[in-house]
């Protein structure tokens, strides 16, 4: 299995869905080898073999590993001399990576392998390098691995998966988490959508995290949808469990919480329209935008001109205590994003006891029911549901109560059971 | 010689209009007509029309031993009157054929029994005059909303001079007992018939259930099922919803065939004969009195009252309404008093409904709406603005603050 993080070190919920995921398969008796680019310190997984993609003693060579030395062209092929990003959006072209990987002569690209690993984020401005870098580490590697199947886990492995594929022979199952087109919508990335193209078009079987992220994936790629499978993202157990000992609620005054990327995809601006009705007609509500991003000067902006700086609070960047204590003090959440492969968030809003407004555009709600739903784009419906469920604390007890049966529901079991039976279309 | 007594429900709701928190109708216009005209004429031409031909028809061929009852709630009289004509025409041929009964009920279909016993006493009054206005009989045998029923319901009914209603055959009502006799209220001065839930439901809910063991059920054997009740009971009570005959249960089911053929079938045995609540309450002796001690329904595998009123939206929906009632009387205004009225109907609670929501399971209950908080937004936006329009025409005097107060 290749993944880009792991718990403790995690910048979303990719690697808590790797965490789950590996140990449900686990239990159902998968033997997993988890390569992450570097090992931080602190992971724990004695239910899999955890590897760090820079430990060359991390996985002991296999007799006549002879795979080995065709790695260097393969990885130079896939990414070759385009470790600059630029080159790579100029020159990255989905034809180009298949026809160089067909092309099995190439000059050998060590010197572009940086020797040291980088302990810093794997998200920082090197990206195309960090993803050039670790395909490359992976394909030293896979030679002396065994194993039937390869697991990517979105769209930084996947060149990885391609290159260990290619190599191996094994199949390959991408698995989306997110698309550049949730990130980013219409603005994507050439690159990066042209990667997430070339690993679905690679994979014997693609797995989404939604019904939502897989029309996606199957309007942006061209994909035969019975390649397509959806395994919802089970969820852990903080999630499920209601601590039940609830902040109290303030006595004067409702609160309406946004928490998340304040980016053009969460949709931010649409709560900050909606905003501009609910204060109508309910004078002492307050939103609290938690949060950093790009589209944060212009919300602010927006919020000013709108003339609602007494209705918002912009607290910034929210860690773990501190996302709970906002999450229990809010009567309501609100993720209107334009696009959300999951969005497990709005479960956490529930096991704090807040009722959620999330948008039809969001893959939770196929799983999380007992919420409002509104379409991203519909500010007129969204100030309606958010003035009603502000208004009447029936329906919101009712929200909560459930919805946290349905979370109780959402075990990684399952989920593990589904991905079985997409290895098994795979390997036969 | 037993009875066998059919009795049909017939209802339709006033729908509300998709009416968000910044819409205002000075005209009270919540209601949606467009879509409410289609439903009727949908439900018409699949259910009315070719069902009440065919209970004529079998009236007609059996020389009056074929014999039914309807209750038809006045919302659905209102709307066909207005959309179908001619199902309310076919209504009044069945009335005259001297076969058909015609039972009792509240005029808005709603559970005002169980929040105003002035109100219900009125809407009950309003039902019993069309009924004789349309049909020709004034109701003596009566049905409350959805079956619901209880001791205190018991008093009120039998103080407004019924002399039986038709209530659900609940098992933990009746124990030991039998739902396939007469029994008297414990309660008051009435007389109950208790509804066959077994074999109601083998033709209402699983008539065409493909898994279930029955299945197809044959007009045969189901008179076979009935005739097994002699010397067991006086009376096999079967009360369904009349939407069940091609709108619940389709025609390519076969549902209109077997119903065509089941008369005769009954009647192969001489000991049996089709009887309506009345004649049945006057045919038979009552066995012993029955206690009411909850409130039942004829709804789901509880048989309560949960559906409407099960959760808190639906209880605080259900409270903001009837804490109007005075108000609204007050001012003697019939268009004020009519809206409020429709927003009685059961149905928009049950909207509301979260029980079977979580299973995905939603198909079990019909709903105009994607979940039971879409509906109860939609109701409560309507309602605060009727509570709008009850306060500016009462012209500035001061209405206690009910809606999100």
């Amino acid at each position: 299995m290749l993944g880009w993080e792991y718990p403790p070190h995690i910048t979303g919920g990719l690697g808590t869905a790797c965490e789950g995921l590996t140990m449900a398969l686990a239990r159902g008796g998968v033997d997993i080898s988890f390569v992450v680019p570097a090992l931080l310190g602190g992971e724990r997984a004695p239910h899999m073999t955890l590897i760090d993609s820079w430990d060359e003693q991390a996985v002991p060579a296999r007799s006549g590993g002879k795979l080995a030395s065709n790695v260097s062209s393969h990885v130079k092929t896939l990414f070759g001399c385009y470790a600059r990003e630029e080159e790579v959006e100029n020159r990255l072209l989905l034809g180009e990576i298949e026809s160089e990987l067909e092309d099995e002569e190439g000059e050998s690209a060590e010197g572009a392998i940086p020797k040291k690993s980088p302990k810093g984020s794997r998200y920082g401005g090197n990206m195309m390098e960090e993803v050039y870098g670790f395909s490359q580490r992976v394909a030293q590697l896979v030679g002396k691995l065994d194993f039937d199947l390869i697991h990517a886990h979105d769209w930084m492995t996947y060149p990885a998966g391609v290159v260990a594929s290619r190599l191996t022979g094994k199949p390959l199952v991408t698995h989306v988490h997110s698309l550049e087109y949730d990130r980013s919508g219409q603005s994507v990335h050439p690159t990066i959508h042209g990667i997430e193209r070339l690993g679905i078009e690679n994979s014997g079987a693609v797995i989404a995290v939604s019904g939502y992220t897989r029309s996606v994936v199957i309007d942006q790629h061209p994909v035969e949808g019975e390649r397509v499978f959806v395994v919802h993202n089970g969820v852990s157990g903080k999630y499920r469990r209601s601590l039940r000992k609830k902040v109290e609620k303030k006595q004067r005054g409702k609160t309406v919480l946004f928490l998340g990327r304040i980016t053009f995809q969460k949709g931010p601006d649409y709560l900050v329209d909606a905003a501009s009705r609910v204060v109508r007609h309910i004078p002492d509500v307050k939103f609290v935008i938690a949060g950093t991003g790009d589209m944060l000067p212009q919300l602010v902006g927006r919020v000013n001109d709108l003339g609602l700086q007494n209705h918002f609070d912009f607290p910034g960047f929210l860690s773990g205590p501190d996302v709970e204590r906002m999450m229990r003090q809010a009567d309501l959440y609100v993720m209107p994003s334009v696009s959300e492969p999951f969005g497990i968030s709005a479960l956490e809003a529930i096991s704090c006891d807040t009722p959620c407004l999330i948008s039809k555009q969001s893959g939770v709600g196929e799983v999380l029911r007992h919420a409002l739903r509104v379409d991203f784009w519909d500010v007129n419906r969204m100030a309606d549901l958010m003035i009603n469920a502000l208004l009447y604390p029936s329906m919101c007890y009712e929200m909560v109560r459930n919805a946290s049966r349905e979370a109780q529901r959402l075990r990684w079991g399952p989920a593990a059971r589904r991905t079985l039976e997409v290895y098994r279309s795979v390997v036969s | 010689m037993s009875s066998v007594c059919f009795y049909f429900q017939v209802h339709q709701p006033f729908r509300l209009k998709p009416f968000s928190y910044f819409d205002s109708s000075a005209r009270l216009d919540y209601f949606d007509d467009q879509k409410n005209g289609e439903i009727a004429r949908k439900v018409a031409e699949k259910c009315y029309i070719p069902t009440n031909k065919l209970m004529l028809e079998l009236i007609d061929r059996y020389e009056g031993k074929f014999r039914i009852a309807y209750s038809i709630t006045g919302v659905a009289i209102e709307q066909m009157e207005r959309y179908t004509p001619e199902v309310l025409e076919l209504f009044c041929q069945l009335a005259k054929t001297g076969c058909v009964e015609f039972l009792g009920e509240t005029y808005y279909h709603s559970l005002a029994a169980l929040y105003d016993p002035a109100e219900f006493k009125e809407q009950v009054a309003r039902h019993q005059s069309i009924t004789e206005a349309l049909f020709g009989q004034r109701p003596t045998v009566f049905r409350n909303t959805e079956l619901i029923f209880s001791d205190d319901i018991a008093r009120l009914v039998a103080s407004l001079g019924f002399k039986g209603v038709v209530a659900e055959g609940a098992d933990d009502i009746l124990g030991w007992r039998s739902p396939n006799f007469i029994y008297d209220s414990a309660a008051a001065p009435i007389k109950l018939l208790l509804k066959n839930y077994r074999l109601s439901d083998d033709v209402a809910f699983r008539f065409s259930n493909r898994d279930w063991a029955e299945w197809p059920l044959t007009a045969d054997r189901y008179a076979n099922w009935i005739h097994n009740v002699s010397g067991n009971g006086d009376t096999v009570n079967l009360f369904m919803d009349y939407e069940t005959f091609g709108e619940h249960q389709w025609s390519c089911t076969g549902i209109f065939d077997f119903m065509r053929a089941l008369p005769g079938m009954v009647m192969q045995h001489p000991d049996w004969a089709f009887r309506t609540p009345s004649e049945v309450l006057a045919s038979h002796p009552t066995v012993a009195p029955l206690s009411f001690h909850r409130l039942t329904s004829w709804a789901d595998m509880e048989r309560d009252i949960t559906a409407w009123r099960g959760n808190r939206m639906q209880e605080q929906a259900f409270d903001i309404c009837y804490d109007l009632g005075k108000e609204v009387k007050w001012q003697q205004d019939g268009a004020l008093l009519d809206a409020w009225r429709r927003l009685q109907t059961s149905d928009h609670f049950y909207y509301m409904c979260t029980k079977w929501f979580a299973d995905g399971d939603v198909h079990a209950y019909f709903s105009p709406y994607a979940s039971p908080y879409d509906g109860f937004v939609n109701y409560m936006n309507v309602l605060r603005d009727f509570r709008e329009q009850v306060v500016s025409r009462a012209g500035g005097r001061q209405v206690k603050r009910v809606v999100a107060g």
